[in-house]
């Protein structure tokens, strides 16, 4: 692996679209880099964030409008194929992969996992330290005998919020 | 208390040898030794059974439901029923080697942990004994066997601090229920469907990675030295500082320095022999990230803090003139602050 996960790899992660043999090679990286752990973290708090205000915002769609809807796209299924099509015209398709290309490059050059001249050392997650207290407790008599497992640690664990 | 103490703590354990030797007729009526027999029943006792835990939080809660098959005297085997995230993942425990075979990411971790010796477990049994006087309860029926219950409750404070439940015959701890200073409930734990049996079938505690499965080792024992192992490290984390405040009857019970996320750091443990206290000590610039935790801004001197609750315990971490502290306990958040700024 390269010195830091790229937040494609990461956000892949996050969201499960690994593939298992890269699935596990991020997450040994992660055990040992707070740098990349940082930026896991920051992009489940993203999730979590939007998650939740989708939620917050949450609004229920008329049935009437939701039924305009559904006439209104039926017949236009097949227009729409065509204009995804049309997208693989060399006059379409080469100014945008120019622009997809431009994009990347410049998110290449502001990236700081690209620079290689960041060496000061990233937060690490408030979760290692909870899992590293649970783990240390094996030996009180009356504690669970069994640290959180990688799967149930406090770094993947969400609280279930109580009804209001 | 503070690591001062320890001494003191050294000479409580030898008495607590009592611990490793085969339990007296006449200590078995006591509340305490059937407290050492619950703790030693799974060395004896096999079993299978459904057990829930409910940790409770201050935002919401988190539930467990898992399906234990346990071969004494130490072979568990964890099965998820719920929640569904953790569905069909499993954990074979043999000895401190753990395999988790995590089937939503095709992953299968091997841990490597910490061997607990008999021997730090009596002094931690005895240091229990000192903070806590056990009180019988009421008799109850759990998951159709008669169980005999016990308060634990705090010497200093007067506080109950916890509950269990012991099958009377095997005293199995069937149920346990862990309270905050105030009262409320901080955790519980039940069993559910259990059955006495050592017959069980041969593939049960199998540790071999599933065909396809990503097998990855996580070596938790070597990731970290105790302070005792004389190993040299130019990275190693500053001398600890005492706290000048803990609750009444903590005593330090382990120095580390462990590696979190590549970072080494110094780790002192505290405990009263039910609650606990972690202070993690380095001299980089890295206090802990609180992304994705709702996190409470508060001030350490003329320093800003995080704290942090996470089921029953809290965190609370800050960047101080020379290190980063980070206190995890389940500790009240006025302990856990008055804490702190004993530390500077």
């Amino acid at each position: 692996m390269t010195p830091h996960c790229s937040p494609e790899q990461l956000v892949d992660y996050v969201n499960g679209e690994l593939a298992a043999a890269a699935d596990a090679e991020v997450y040994l990286h992660m055990a040992d880099c707070s740098f990349c752990h940082d930026a896991y973290s920051s992009e489940l708090s993203l999730r979590e964030s939007l998650h939740n205000f989708g939620k917050a915002t949450e609004r229920e769609l008329p049935a009437s409008l939701a039924d305009a809807i559904r006439q209104a796209a039926t017949p236009q299924r097949r227009v729409s194929m065509l204009n995804w099509q049309s997208f693989w015209r060399p006059r379409i398709a080469l100014p945008a992969l120019g622009g997809v290309a431009s994009l990347a490059l410049g998110v290449l050059l502001l990236s700081p996992h690209s620079s290689g001249v960041s060496t000061s050392i990233a937060q690490i997650s408030a979760a290692a330290f909870l899992d590293r207290h649970t783990e240390a407790m094996v030996t009180m008599p009356l504690a669970e005998h069994l640290s959180a497992p990688t799967f149930e640690s406090a770094a993947t664990l969400q609280e279930t919020p109580d009804e209001e | 208390m503070n690591r001062r103490s320890l001494p003191a703590l050294v000479c409580a354990s030898a008495c607590a040898f009592a611990f490793l030797l085969p339990l007296n007729a006449n200590a078995a009526d006591s509340a305490l030794a059937l407290l050492q027999a619950g703790v030693r029943a799974p060395l004896t006792t096999s079993y299978t059974a459904q057990v829930e835990r409910i940790h409770f939080g201050a935002r919401g809660s988190r539930q467990t439901l898992v399906r234990i098959e346990h071969l004494a005297p130490n072979a568990t085997r964890r099965t998820y029923l719920a929640p569904e995230a953790f569905y069909g993942n499993t954990i074979v425990q043999r000895g401190n080697r753990r395999y988790e075979c995590d089937r939503h990411h095709h992953r299968f971790v091997i841990r490597v942990e910490h061997d607990p010796d008999d021997l730090s477990t009596a002094q931690n049994f005895a240091l229990l004994a000192r903070n806590y006087r056990a009180e019988y309860g009421q008799d109850e029926m759990i998951a159709g066997y008669p169980v005999i219950s016990l308060s634990l409750i705090n010497r200093h404070t007067g506080e109950k601090t916890m509950s269990i439940w012991l099958e009377r015959n095997t005293h199995l701890i069937l149920s346990k229920v862990v309270f905050h200073r105030d009262g409320a409930v901080a955790s519980e734990m039940r069993f559910e469907k259990l059955r006495y049996t050592n017959k069980l079938p041969a593939n049960t505690f199998s540790t071999s990675a599933p065909s396809g499965y990503i097998v990855v080792t996580n070596n938790v024992a070597n990731r970290s030295q105790s302070a005792g192992s004389g190993e040299t490290d130019t990275n190693k984390p500053p001398t600890p500082i005492d706290p000048h405040f803990l609750p009444e009857g903590f005593a330090l019970i382990q120095t580390t320095y462990p590696t979190l996320q590549g970072v080494p750091f110094l780790h002192l443990l505290y405990s009263d022999g039910i609650r606990s206290l972690s202070i993690f000590e380095n001299q980089h610039n890295t206090p802990a990230g609180v992304n994705g935790f709702h996190a409470q801004s508060v001030k350490i001197g003329e320093r800003d803090a995080q704290l942090v609750a996470d089921g029953a315990n809290n965190l609370l971490t800050w960047q101080g003139a020379h290190s980063s502290f980070t206190l995890v306990g389940d500790l009240s958040k006025p302990e856990l602050l008055k804490i702190a700024n004993s530390l500077r």
